[in-house]
């Protein structure tokens, strides 16, 4: 995969039941259904976001994160800072394109449209880009998978898919991903950059039951390129399908928040 | 017609106070949330005078040693989802400032939102309206108080005005009356706004408070990761000394972040309506109304009184180090002139709401150069700041 925030999306979408293996699908069809357990219209999430330095040193930020798609089927995103202090009131707006990305500066009372270059960046100094948390296409959308092993990750059963590009702008030139063979819970992905090498690693545990479906409750994240350095997004609550009016993803509920 | 702060003030409790029985409820409703946060900031600064300033010495003379206490509070209360109260009290001691004015108590926000349906929304009282997409310097937001182009989240106060947003498919139009003694004095605006494929585009009409109507433009597009933004004022046959001119001041920028974390940012501001003639400015003036703060006082008071020159280019340059640093540098430059400020800032927050910060202001420029005006040489300025 290539964000956690859809990881969250993916995993959260599955349902109780879980899929009955089937040993010779291909990788195409395994990631369809890491995408098809992934679907939500819309989605209410509260998490807690924790990063960490070699130091021990610990930040802390509550945010609340809505997503919806929209008519054409493109999937926006609301953020809103809830904590620290410093932060709170700090919302970013997504609608789906990485040229319609918007920041609302509490402080100033302003609309800010972030740069295209910030969109790789650490999002408030996190091991997430703003890509990772505001980008949430479909992984088949963007990559072709072949299945390339089998291995026991977080005592599951796990398809070892790796993921190429089929478009430049993806995120990602390649990615690793373990799955789930039983529900096609993503456990672990590696992000690799052009050159081959690994820059980001995702990993998914703590499985609970939220809003009717199977969540990993907690996603570790490390941007390699700063060492020793990690962040986690833990789902304090989440709800599926939830009733998002259309208003919150414009620019006025950016700005005023109604 | 300027009103004073005193019945700016007035008004905008009239206001608020009209605004609060205006809506059966508002005051008294059991599901009314508040919402309170703020920041205490105390600093010690220093500072160097400017021998060569060309105004002379300040009046009264500047002390080279003070300190610097300003506490912001906002305070948001919502009766119901359309009702909207929002103060922002700032109380200020600073032992820089005229001895008159050390001890300062302003209310920077105090506005009433209503938002009836989807359609509209209505903000009455004091407030802000934050027009441009520039960084450093918004030539279009003209019915503000002047912000301050060396401070990234600089607050000055609000403007007390009646402001109705329209959202209409997908254009925003924007409505503002800021009164004055009479209608024919009062400010009057109109600016729609729309964000067709990856651009913010907004064009609006002032009619000031001179009988004239200014037009005002600006636009933010991202092209290749490059932020790209610019921002107009036009002003025809406008007052200019004891003439009449075309007045255009406009400014374009750009900003990237580069692999690493660095960010940088660059903007280049021509203001047309400022005088030429440096010693015919209003000195006394200009002398004596300076933000010993940041200095930023000289140009924005300059600017109030027709004095800042020309053309300024302004850089910043931002670097995150590690979890807890964070390093900044400004840079002005008046080609005009040759004049310089630089302001190098270095931050480090611990335990998430608590800031140390040191800031260095440094001003250099040859004989009536823009640096040559100000009192001040240089600064230094050390303090802390707590979010709660």
């Amino acid at each position: 995969m290539k964000r956690v925030f859809k990881i969250l999306l993916l995993v959260s979408a599955i349902p109780l039941f879980a899929f009955l293996v089937q040993a010779d699908l291909s990788g195409d069809e395994v990631l369809a259904k890491v995408d098809q357990v992934l679907e939500s219209q819309a989605t209410i999430m509260n998490a807690t976001m924790t990063t960490s330095d070699v130091k021990g040193n610990q930040k802390f930020s509550k945010m609340i994160i809505y997503t919806k798609k929209s008519a054409n089927g493109k999937d926006r995103v609301l953020i809103e800072y809830l904590a620290p202090a410093a932060d709170k009131g700090v919302k970013f707006l997504s609608l789906g394109d990485v040229n319609q990305i918007w920041m609302y500066l509490p402080k100033v009372e302003k609309t800010v449209r972030i740069a295209g270059s910030m969109i790789k960046q650490s999002m408030m100094n996190s091991d997430f880009s703003y890509e990772d948390l505001l980008d949430r296409s479909n992984y088949s959308d963007s990559y072709s998978a072949k299945i390339i092993g089998r291995e026991t990750m977080a005592d599951a059963k796990c398809y070892l898919l790796e993921l190429t590009a089929k478009k430049g702008n993806a995120n990602y030139r390649q990615i690793k991903l373990w799955v789930r063979e039983d529900n096609y819970i993503p456990v672990k992905e590696e992000f690799y950059s052009g050159s081959g090498s690994v820059i980001k690693i995702a990993t998914q545990s703590q499985l609970e039951t939220m809003s009717g479906r199977i969540v990993p409750t907690k996603i570790t994240f490390q941007d390699l390129a700063q060492k020793g350095h990690q962040t986690t997004l833990e789902i304090n609550q989440i709800t599926f399908n939830a009733n998002i009016p259309e208003q919150y993803f414009n620019m006025r509920y950016l700005e005023k928040g109604k | 017609m300027q009103m004073s702060k005193r019945n700016q003030f007035l008004l905008l409790g009239m206001i608020l106070l009209i605004g609060l029985f205006s809506f059966p409820g508002i005051a008294c409703a059991a599901e009314t949330s508040y919402d309170n946060s703020g920041n205490l900031t105390f600093s010690s600064i220093g500072l160097a005078e400017n021998p060569d300033s060309i105004l002379g010495a300040a009046l009264p003379p500047q002390p080279t040693l003070g300190t610097n206490l300003k506490l912001t509070d906002n305070l948001t209360i919502t009766p119901d989802d359309s009702v909207t109260v929002k103060l922002r009290l700032n109380y200020l001691i600073n032992t820089l400032l005229d001895p008159n004015d050390t001890n300062k108590f302003t209310l920077s926000r105090g506005y009433l939102d209503f938002s009836p349906n989807s359609l509209v929304s209505l903000r009455l009282g004091k407030q802000r309206l934050a027009w441009g997409t520039g960084y450093a310097w918004n030539p279009v937001n003209i019915l503000d108080e002047p912000r301050n182009a060396l401070t990234d989240n600089d607050d000055p106060e609000g403007i007390t005005a009646l402001r109705t947003d329209l959202y209409l498919g997908p254009v925003t139009t924007q409505i503002i009356i800021k009164p004055s003694a009479s209608w024919e004095s009062s400010d009057r605006a109109i600016r729609f706004k729309v964000s067709p494929a990856g651009f913010d585009l907004a064009y609006g009409l002032i009619g000031n408070n001179a009988g004239q109507t200014d037009h005002i433009f600006d636009f933010a597009y991202s092209f290749s990761g490059i932020g790209i933004r610019g921002e107009a004022f036009y002003q025809a046959e406008g007052n200019w000394r004891n003439d009449k001119k075309d007045i255009l001041n406009y400014l374009v920028g750009v900003d990237y972040n580069f692999p690493g974390g660095y960010y940088l940012a660059l903007e280049y501001y021509h203001n047309d309506s400022a005088f030429k003639d440096i010693p015919e400015l209003l000195t006394y003036i200009a002398a004596n109304s300076l933000d010993p703060i940041t200095a930023n006082g000289l140009i924005t008071n300059l600017s109030n009184n027709g004095g800042i020159v020309r053309d300024h280019l302004f850089l910043r340059a931002m670097k995150t180090i590690g979890e807890n640093f964070n390093t900044q540098l400004v840079f002005i430059y008046n080609p005009a002139d040759q004049s310089v400020v630089v302001q190098p800032q270095l931050e480090y927050t611990w335990r998430q709401n608590t800031t140390l910060f040191c800031k260095l202001l440094y001003l250099n420029g040859g004989l009536n150069s823009e640096a040559n005006i100000s009192p001040i040489k240089s600064q230094l300025e050390l303090g802390i700041k707590v979010n709660y």
